[in-house]
């Protein structure tokens, strides 16, 4: 029954990063649109995502909830030491959410529409940086074990945890992860014109995540960070890396001739096979502290409540995933799967 | 300069909590009973085609999607600041109610799937009776999740499956913390306060639209739908305030005697109403007693022995004076809508009364009574359990965080959410007004 908790785990975060990054991706794409594009952008934001936004961001509820039942002692090193980077994306959600709502229900459209606006572009572009930044700090090696906390200073325990440069370079991946993410996506929603400049701002995110994980991993190596050992030690992540590398060859073909379901797949592998390196490669010390890695197993909850939250998780995805299926399907997102039976 | 006192984290904590419960709460009750209101006006528009119907579900449809995002975020919020303020507590209770808090994550996600259904779905979805049921879904999966999010406070008012030995939790029983003994009684209560506060909120806006004489037909519907479901729910409420004292009375006697500030213990105690509490000379003045009624209401019995404050150790009581003043404005408030919704019915025999411009002034003005009652509600249950985050387990200083300047967060959290509630309340009068002008044109 872990197995299955960790597997729920692992696919809330996977499905977390695809459908909400590419939601975030849309806003920082519009942010860093010229003003002709927004307006393009805007607009097919609305098509794509307004059915399906909200639950795209259940899945960050699904791991929150996992975390704090299965695994609290986790939850209690990442609440409290990452307080103030989780309290900024608490912002981030808050402002997006109610500002891409008000902007298409205000009864009025007037001037208002471009606080709106600007709002929705700029918590698109710190939420997911600040989860990324919140993630890079699980592997940055500056967390500091619980029992130990009163030994160090206001900016040991809950500044440096985040504050340092893995996790900050983590920050720009994922915020670049998410346009990418995005503008991918995109592509396969337009055509002609609008699809050139999608492909254009592909291919640009694109750059910035292969330029952002080098210099990852370059930090990593040089500053002899814990998590590149366990990535060189751990042959079957260096080879998910390299096979989601590889694909960016591929990617980047079918990116120019505007394929869009063949990318759409590939990317959203891709993805699944940089995150199944980043779990395979840590698991199961998913935390490295000062003091070296705590395993995920330390002070996991006992096997009732395991047992319960598994059938739990079963049960709810019994009822939730045909569900997403019909609403992804129903409004168009899912031309990039096998088509499924006609009702 | 003015120099404030440096503010002990616990208290930011505990204000963070509470101003982001206060706000939820009242995004929370409208997102989980308006669409209701939403999909019996969906139904009147498909039986009756009146094109009066179809304008009222789009405008309430619109109601919703602003209230399920606001509750939406502020429950994201919360469920993170339950670890971000009170680490220790989640530390231990997370994975004992972690049963309702993963069933409230599937039950929220199906109302997500299904708003996203009924609100994009008005010209996708070719069976139009399936659009009306999805957005039934959104109804009943929100009051599940409320269901849900309440039996977990009422775990924290009443733990139960575990042991507590030597201050570690062992043979949890998740199921069985599910339902513990407070849940049926506060979840009732709870869903019934839901249905009470935004039926009059609602019926309280389209009566203030009637009183102005704007649209009085179409506000007319829209007041008889949202007032039937709070009208009958405010009846109900007594009954379930009943359940939840005699409830206390057995499992929390100091959060009993404290919200009725009850300090000597005694045989056939009277029932105060009113009067000002002075917890330094632990005496009420200025009350009226209701002789023997408060043994009656909690044991059922007019000569029941009621514990008193003073019988409980200084340190495990709640503050007092809020705990009753929250307490008496909930009851008096209840009171007077249920008294509102007899009104209401008589209204529906006796048609003279809608001509009345001082009946819609009534409703009017009570619409907002139903969630300053929500409120209080919370405050006695909240403050009532004080000193304790797990009754009688663990306290609240013993849960708070260890970071330091929470009050910081909590000024920027006070800030954002009275711009939120100032916002949605303007985004609201933009509605009503556009609603009217195209009303008006048809």
């Amino acid at each position: 029954m872990t197995t299955v908790v960790f597997l729920f785990l692992f696919v809330s975060i996977y499905f977390y990063l695809i459908f909400g990054g590419a939601d975030f991706g849309v806003g920082i794409l519009e942010l860093l649109s010229s003003r002709k594009n927004r307006k393009v952008t805007k607009k097919i934001a609305y098509q794509i995502i307004g059915p399906v936004w909200e639950a795209n961001h259940v899945w960050l509820i699904i791991v929150i909830v996992i975390m704090w039942i299965a695994f609290p002692n986790y939850y209690y090193i990442i609440t409290t030491q990452l307080h103030i980077p989780l309290t900024l994306l608490l912002f981030g959600i808050v402002i997006r959410g109610t500002a891409f709502i008000f902007r298409h229900y205000d009864a009025v459209v007037d001037s208002s529409q471009s606080i709106y606006n600007k709002l929705f572009q700029y918590s698109s572009m710190v939420t997911p940086f600040v989860l990324g930044v919140s993630a890079g700090a699980l592997i940055s090696g500056k967390l500091i074990p619980v029992n130990t906390m009163e030994d160090y200073s206001f900016a040991e325990a809950f500044i440096f945890p985040w504050f340092n440069i893995t996790s900050l370079l983590m920050g720009v991946f994922i915020a670049s992860l998410v346009a990418f993410l995005s503008a991918v996506f995109l592509v396969g929603e337009t055509s002609g014109e609008e699809q050139r400049i999608f492909i254009k701002r592909a291919k640009k995110a694109n750059m910035s995540v292969a330029f952002s994980s080098l210099l990852i991993f370059g930090y990593g190596f040089y500053a002899e960070e814990v998590f590149i050992d366990h990535f060189f030690d751990n042959i079957l992540s260096i080879i998910l890396v390299i096979i989601a590398a590889s694909l960016l060859v591929p990617i980047w073909i079918y990116l120019a001739k505007g394929k869009k379901v063949v990318i759409r797949v590939m990317v959203a592998i891709q993805v699944f096979l940089m995150l199944g390196a980043w779990a395979q490669s840590n698991f199961p010390s998913l935390i490295i502290t000062t003091e070296g890695p705590v395993s995920i197993y330390e002070n996991m909850a006992g096997e009732a409540v395991i047992n319960s939250i598994a059938y739990a998780l079963l049960a709810g995805s019994v009822l939730i995933l045909p569900g997403l299926f019909h609403l992804f399907k129903s409004f168009g997102l899912f031309k990039v799967l096998p088509a499924p039976e006609k009702k | 300069m003015v120099n404030f006192p440096p503010m002990e984290t616990l208290d930011a904590a505990r204000l963070q909590m509470a101003v982001s419960m206060i706000f939820h709460i009242v995004f929370a009750c409208i997102g989980m009973v308006m669409p209701f209101f939403m999909v019996v006006s969906h139904y009147k528009w498909l039986k009756t085609k009146d094109k009066a119907y179809l304008s009222l579900t789009k405008a309430w449809q619109k109601g919703v999607a602003i209230f399920f995002v606001t509750g939406a975020v502020s429950g994201t919020i919360l469920s993170f600041e339950l670890g971000l303020l009170w680490p220790k507590f989640m530390l231990h209770a997370g994975p004992i109610i972690g049963m309702p808090f993963s069933l409230e994550g599937a039950a929220f996600f199906v109302e997500a799937i299904a708003l996203g259904f009924y609100l994009y779905g008005w010209k996708k979805i070719k069976n139009q009776w399936f659009h009306w049921f999805t957005g039934l879904i959104i109804g009943i999966s929100g009051v599940a999740s409320g269901i849900l999010v309440v039996s977990a406070n009422g775990w924290m008012n009443s733990p139960s499956g575990f042991e507590y030995i030597n201050g570690e939790f062992l043979n949890i029983d998740p199921v069985k913390a599910l339902f513990n003994e407070a849940w049926f009684s506060q979840a009732l209560h709870m869903v019934l306060a839901a249905f009470t506060a935004t039926g009059f909120a609602v019926a309280g806006i389209h009566a203030w639209q009637i009183y102005l004489r704007r649209n009085i037909a179409i506000h007319r519907k829209a007041f008889t739908i949202a007032l039937s479901f709070g009208a009958v729910a405010a009846l109900f409420q007594p009954l379930s305030g009943d359940i939840s004292a005699k409830d206390i009375a057995v499992r929390q006697p100091v959060k009993l005697a404290a919200l009725e500030a009850h300090y000597e213990t005694g045989k056939g105690v009277p029932l105060y109403i009113g009067g000002i509490v002075n917890e330094e000379k632990k005496e009420v003045t200025h009350k009226i007693e209701l002789p023997k009624m408060l043994s009656f209401l909690a044991f059922g019995d007019f000569d029941a022995e009621v514990k008193g404050l003073n019988d409980f150790p200084e340190e495990d009581l709640p503050p007092v004076a809020i705990t009753h003043y929250a307490f008496q404005l909930m009851v008096g408030l209840g009171t007077l809508l249920a008294l509102l919704a007899i009104l209401f019915f008589v209204s529906r025999k006796k048609k003279s009364l809608l001509r009345k411009r001082g009946f819609w002034l009534v409703f009017a003005l009570a619409a907002p009574l139903g969630f300053i009652a929500v409120e209080a509600g919370w405050i006695v249950t909240e403050v009532g359990r004080q000193p304790w985050i797990i009754y009688n387990i663990m306290r609240t200083k013993d849960s708070v965080t260890p970071m330091e300047g929470i009050e910081y967060s909590l000024f920027i959290f006070t800030f954002l959410y009275i711009l939120l509630a100032l916002v949605v309340s303007w985004l609201m009068s933009r509605q009503i007004t556009v609603f009217n002008r195209q009303n008006n044109s048809r």
